[in-house]
């Protein structure tokens, strides 16, 4: 099986396979504001959730490849509608853990419950989820046991959560650049 | 002692410490204090977490068969020893500590890094 970490930045990139993840690096990560800016359109493009449920009904329905940490403490970022639009725009929700590292306590806790059920809704509505480490430093990296662990957490079961670090991240990869990019090891 | 019958299954975790400038006391107190955080008292009684081993950055932790993944969920969350940045790499999971020496306590990931624990 092949595992993906797709959110790794800076001088983590480096360590990357020796975890036992395929490299790949070409993902663009925006701000809700910044989609008319100039960004690498031959990218991945994921946005991040806004934490105003209005602005991320309208960001459900562009043409992105993913929705990136939809999880605030105090209220659910996605309604079960965006669910659907997301289930028919083919765009999948992604979690990285280094979110929920900044966190701490009781808040931590309740991103934690937010995100279990953006995770319900997600699975009740076929909708991807990939998990990724968000890591900057070598020391936030984890090893692909860890993310599947994590997205256990999340309440995915043992087969969805290895999905969402292998198939799901590779199927992105290969709609966006239709088998081009070489993600041979 | 307990009888088999009600003795539960355990299964032992090798991790990596990614750690500058600290003890290897210091590196198995947060390790245990990481996962009570995120069990809480309860969750880390029922888990049956124990460090066992932890030599060279690398250590061998002992939970039960149910427990795993919250565990390793758990792990997740070091971040900081003693206050400096810190990081957990789980090598690998094993039913017996002796295959989890034969198989993982050799392995190291970022051989490149220097981190230097147990001074």
């Amino acid at each position: 099986m092949r595992f993906y970490d797709l959110l790794v930045f800076g001088e983590a990139r480096n360590y990357v396979e020796e975890l036992g993840f395929r490299k790949f690096d070409r993902v663009s990560v925006l701000d809700p504001g910044e989609l008319d800016k100039t960004y690498d359109r031959g990218a991945l493009v994921f946005i991040k959730a806004s934490n105003s449920i209005q602005k991320n009904k309208k960001l459900v329905k562009l043409p992105i490849d993913g929705i990136l940490d939809p999880v605030f403490p105090r209220m659910n970022a996605l309604d079960y509608n965006s669910f659907t639009v997301l289930r028919d725009n083919d765009t999948p929700i992604v979690f990285s853990l280094s979110r929920f590292m900044k966190a701490r306590g009781i808040e931590r806790a309740r991103l934690i419950e937010r995100a279990r059920i953006m995770v319900k809704m997600a699975v009740r509505k076929h909708v991807r989820v990939v998990i990724t480490s968000g890591a900057v430093h070598p020391f936030d990296l984890r090893t692909p046991i860890q993310l599947v662990s994590f997205g256990e957490m999340l309440g995915l079961n043992h087969a969805q959560s290895e999905r969402a670090i292998s198939s799901s991240p590779e199927y992105l990869i290969r709609r966006k650049f239709n088998g081009s990019v070489n993600t041979e090891e | 002692m307990v009888p088999s019958t009600l003795r539960s299954k355990r299964r032992y975790i090798v991790f990596q410490i990614l750690a500058r400038m600290v003890t290897e006391r210091q590196a198995v107190q947060a390790v245990k204090q990481t996962v009570m955080d995120g069990l809480g008292e309860i969750g880390y009684s029922d888990s049956e977490f124990e460090v066992v081993l932890f030599s060279k950055g690398v250590g061998i932790a002992r939970t039960n068969n149910d427990s795993v993944s919250r565990v390793i969920g758990a792990l997740n969350f070091l971040d900081s020893i003693q206050g400096k940045k810190a990081g957990l790499l789980v090598i690998g999971v094993s039913g017996t500590i002796r295959k989890a020496r034969e198989k993982f306590l050799n392995k190291r990931y970022l051989k490149e890094i220097l981190f230097n624990i147990g001074e």
